[in-house]
């Protein structure tokens, strides 16, 4: 246990590190408001019978061994575990009762937050890497100035496209003139590509207006989408200024190296960072190797929601009668997800289970295409009539059609 | 402790430089009109195409040779002038042979429907979304329901020996496999639709509506392709609101005829889509559009019967009919006159050559369906009505009275015969065989609701039962065809 003590040691050391597991609460409550918000989202996915599986393990049903009584106890029990990590955080003393019940927190979200693909989203994505260095990496406070800086440069660089760069996003959810949406958008990609760099300056002047500038950015996003990610950002960028702080007092008081309990190496932090940008490179895998794509794409951030329309037609078909479902967009799904194929694809296999109680039931049918603001054309993602059969995954879509089991 | 970077500090500030640089390279080129007043999204929608698709994408090769040939054609002629086969010879005594429920075992949805058929049974729309088809003693074979309650098969569908295609209100046209209902294309063409689709060669012609770049919305014909339903934007010109009958075809010339509510009659090319021409009448235009003498006639809100060219649109007559039609008119062979009747129940028979008023009767009809049939009577009927042979039997059956049918003599409007019926009519007259096929409203013996009964008219036969209600499975006795 004793990267536990040196653990504890290193946040007894550093106020900025006690104030990072207080915001690291923070993002525990802000995290079940937001769910509690938008009506229990992990509860109400958790009684479906049919979960929506992340990509890479598609049958994750069987790994439900809780009932829903013990889930909800889970999900209640998980903001009291938070706020209590929280306060702990704000006492000198109590910095590893507070490690201990975050950890708790941070295990009860896994258990909540990995059941459905339907929750994800960055913000979470990020919340479990900073968790996993706050909670169990050596060197915390080196590594996390310069993750935190690598999460905005990060989404930075996955704005530079043309859908982001297009403005239809703010235009949709502001109402922006075209034209002034496309500069909030170009300026918003620089902000997160340039201002980061500033937190880690040694020029106090830099590192205030990056602060300013990230704070200022993150705020004003929130307003806008309304969801977790800016208010994340807004968590992660308010370390800095404690860091700051803390570091100019180390340096004023020539805090000495203690020998009872050495600095870890510093070899950590390239590692970690490394790490970092090799899931963020992963994506890119799938050119190389396509079956890396389920395994890649929930491994590193996820694009800002392009803006794509989509069209699915579904039809039950039963032995007299054929019936046409609007399987729409099904409420609290994020938008980035509205026009996802995999989720499409998962919408019609509940619908098969729901449906084959019914009297006459045979097969559902559903084609369905996407299109992006780069596309010219819609693209036929998925068609086929045969969608029921067991048989039938995501991964062998391609081999079944719409009207051959007619002729079959 | 932090690594101390002095060593580094010198190459910080050109590699920021170049950074910075990179960050404005990479926003420049995913936005080169950022410094234009031209934006990007304006850009990426200019380059989208309008293509419409339809679902599920079908292999040519499917169909077969006569899996096009239709099956029920409306106003019961190729060259949609409403009269009945002159071939086929008729009796003029009638009595009903079976009545039912329009579908037997089904929902009641389809209580009131408006019908249509083939000799594979009965196709009932207007129930809003949904088919459904039975077979010929009623029982349900499939039916076909749609997810949005506001979009409704509300005109006529169009069958043929292996398929269904209707269109919906919402501007979506189907392709149907008529044995088990399965949907084998479907194609938006629109925001909405109105009549009927048409079939002409391998093609389904219809009139969708289009929503424009400024939001206005604009009726055109379109085509689409009936094995595999890709769409082709046939006509450019905006025929505004339309009838809801199908259109009426003229093969020799190549022509499709539409007519608008406000008042508008349209020629097409049905191959080019090119407008043929385009005609104003005085007032909406209530009835479809018949096709003889080469002219295309059609009935007004005014109470005009009007007869144009039917290659160039010129005006040849108008009749004052003294009271609105929304009957659609029926030629008759020999005698060359056209008869309609009048909303006020006079049937009026007129000249198709001079639009000359003949004569006309008060039918004292009190249904709301006006809608006649000219068909040929068996020689000795003519023999025995004393009607002149040159004229070879042509009579009219209309609608009269309270719950009837009668038969006229073109020359000079005498009853022949009368059928009754035990309710309202409640649709056309329609023919099966040598038999008539109607529905009517009357009310249920046990429950005392008004409901609508599908029945047979036809000449009495051996075996054939008023009061036995028809089998659960099979051909109704007496229908023809059956044993």
């Amino acid at each position: 246990m004793d990267w536990l003590k040196a653990t504890f040691w290193e946040i007894k050391q550093s106020s900025a590190l006690k104030w990072f597991g207080f915001l690291l609460g923070l993002s525990h409550l802000l995290t079940f408001f937001t769910w509690a918000s938008t009506g229990h989202p992990p509860l109400g996915y958790y009684a479906d019978s049919a979960p929506l599986c992340w990509s890479f393990f598609e049958d994750c049903a069987s790994l439900r061994v809780l009932s829903l009584g013990q889930m909800t106890l889970v999900y209640y029990t998980y903001p009291v575990l938070a706020a209590i990590a929280t306060i702990m955080f704000v006492s000198n003393r109590l910095y590893g009762v507070g490690w201990f019940f975050l950890t708790l927190a941070f295990f009860f979200k896994s258990l909540l937050y990995f059941n459905d693909a339907r929750l994800s989203h960055n913000a979470h994505y990020l919340l479990f890497l900073a968790h996993a260095v706050f909670l169990f990496a050596p060197q915390k406070k080196s590594i996390l100035k310069y993750l935190l800086v690598s999460f905005f440069v990060a989404s930075g660089i996955l704005k530079l496209n043309t859908e982001w760069m297009s403005g239809v996003w703010l235009t949709q959810h502001t109402g922006f003139h075209p034209k002034f949406a496309e500069w909030v958008a170009a300026l918003t990609a620089l902000a997160e590509l340039i201002l980061p760099w500033m937190l880690v300056s040694r020029k106090s002047q830099n590192i205030v207006v990056g602060f300013l500038g990230l704070l200022g950015l993150s705020i004003g996003y929130w307003f806008i989408s309304d969801s977790i990610g800016p208010a994340v950002q807004v968590l992660f960028v308010l370390f800095y200024p404690f860091y700051y702080f803390e570091q100019r007092r180390n340096e004023m008081e020539y805090l000495y190296q203690s020998y009872i309990r050495p600095a870890a190496s510093q070899a950590w932090l390239p590692i970690v960072i490394l790490a970092f940008w090799t899931l963020q490179a992963l994506p890119f895998a799938k050119h190389v190797n396509p079956a890396m794509a389920s395994v890649s794409q929930n491994l590193a951030l996820e694009g800002h929601p392009t803006h794509q329309d989509c069209q699915q037609t579904t039809f039950a078909i039963f032995a007299n009668e054929v019936r046409e479902v609007d399987l729409g967009d099904p409420k609290g799904r994020p938008e980035r997800l509205q026009c996802d194929p995999f989720m499409r694809f998962l919408d019609v296999k509940n619908l098969c289970r729901k449906l084959a109680e019914e009297s006459g039931f045979q097969n559902v049918a559903s084609s369905f295409s996407l299109r992006t603001l780069n596309d010219k054309d819609y693209r036929r993602i998925f068609e086929s009539d045969d969608l029921c059969n067991k048989k039938v995954n995501y991964r062998n879509l391609e081999q079944v059609g719409w009207n051959r089991t007619k002729a079959d | 402790m932090e690594s101390d970077k002095s060593r580094l500090s010198w190459l910080s500030k050109p590699l920021f430089f170049i950074y910075l640089m990179g960050c404005l390279f990479f926003v420049f080129k995913n936005n080169p009109y950022l410094y234009s007043t031209e934006t990007l999204k304006s850009m990426f929608h200019k380059k989208q195409s309008d293509e419409i698709h339809p679902v599920p994408q079908v292999k040519v090769g499917d169909l077969k040779a006569g899996d096009l040939t239709s099956a029920f054609v409306w106003r019961m002629n190729q060259n949609r002038s409403a009269f009945y086969n002159p071939a086929t010879t008729f009796n003029y005594k009638y009595e009903k042979i079976w009545s039912r429920h329009l579908l037997l075992d089904g929902d009641a949805i389809f209580k009131s429907s408006l019908w249509v058929f083939d000799e594979s049974g009965y196709y009932l729309y207007g129930s809003g979304a949904a088919l459904a088809a039975t077979d010929t003693s009623g029982l349900l074979r499939w039916k076909l329901k749609l997810s949005d309650p506001n979009s409704t098969f509300a005109a006529q569908p169009l069958i043929t020996k292996t398929r269904v295609f209707a269109l919906t209100t919402d501007g979506r046209l189907f392709a149907i496999d008529k044995d088990h209902g399965r949907v084998l294309w479907t194609v938006r063409a629109g925001v909405g639709s109105r009549g009927s689709p048409v079939l002409v060669g391998q093609r389904v012609l219809f009139f969708a509506t289009e929503e424009t770049a400024d939001l206005n919305k604009v009726n055109k014909l379109f085509a689409a392709y009936a094995e595999t339903g890709n769409i082709e934007r046939l006509g450019t010109d905006d025929v505004g609101p339309i009838t809801n009958y199908p259109p009426t075809i003229n093969e020799e010339l190549k022509s499709l005829y539409v007519a608008s509510e406000a008042g508008n009659l349209f020629a097409f090319n049905y191959e080019t889509g090119k407008l043929l021409f385009k005609t104003s009448t005085s007032d909406k235009i209530l009835s479809a559009v018949v096709l003889a003498d080469k002219k295309a006639i059609f009935s007004t809100m005014d109470g005009k019967l009007v007869a144009v060219d039917a290659k160039t649109g010129t005006l040849a007559w108008e009749t004052d009919l003294e009271s609105p039609s929304d009957s659609t008119p029926t030629f008759i062979p020999d005698y060359n006159y056209l008869a309609v009747m009048t909303n006020n129940g006079y049937l009026q028979t007129i000249d198709i050559k001079t639009g000359e008023r003949k004569w006309k009767f008060l039918t004292h009809n009190s249904s709301s369906h006006h809608n006649t049939v000219a068909i040929r009577l068996k020689g000795r009927w003519i023999e025995e009505h004393s009607m002149k042979w040159q004229y070879k039997g042509w009579v009219i059956v209309a609608p009269c009275g309270d719950n009837r049918l009668c038969i006229y003599n073109p020359e000079r409007g005498q009853i022949v015969d009368r059928m009754s019926l035990e309710g309202r009519l409640a649709s056309e007259i329609m023919i099966s065989g040598t038999d008539f096929v109607v529905s009517i409203t009357t009310k249920d013996k046990d429950s005392g609701e008004e409901v609508m009964q599908l029945i047979l008219l036809g000449e009495k036969r051996p075996g054939s039962d008023k009061t036995t209600p028809p089998p659960s499975s099979g051909v109704p006795p007496g229908t023809p065809g059956s044993s």
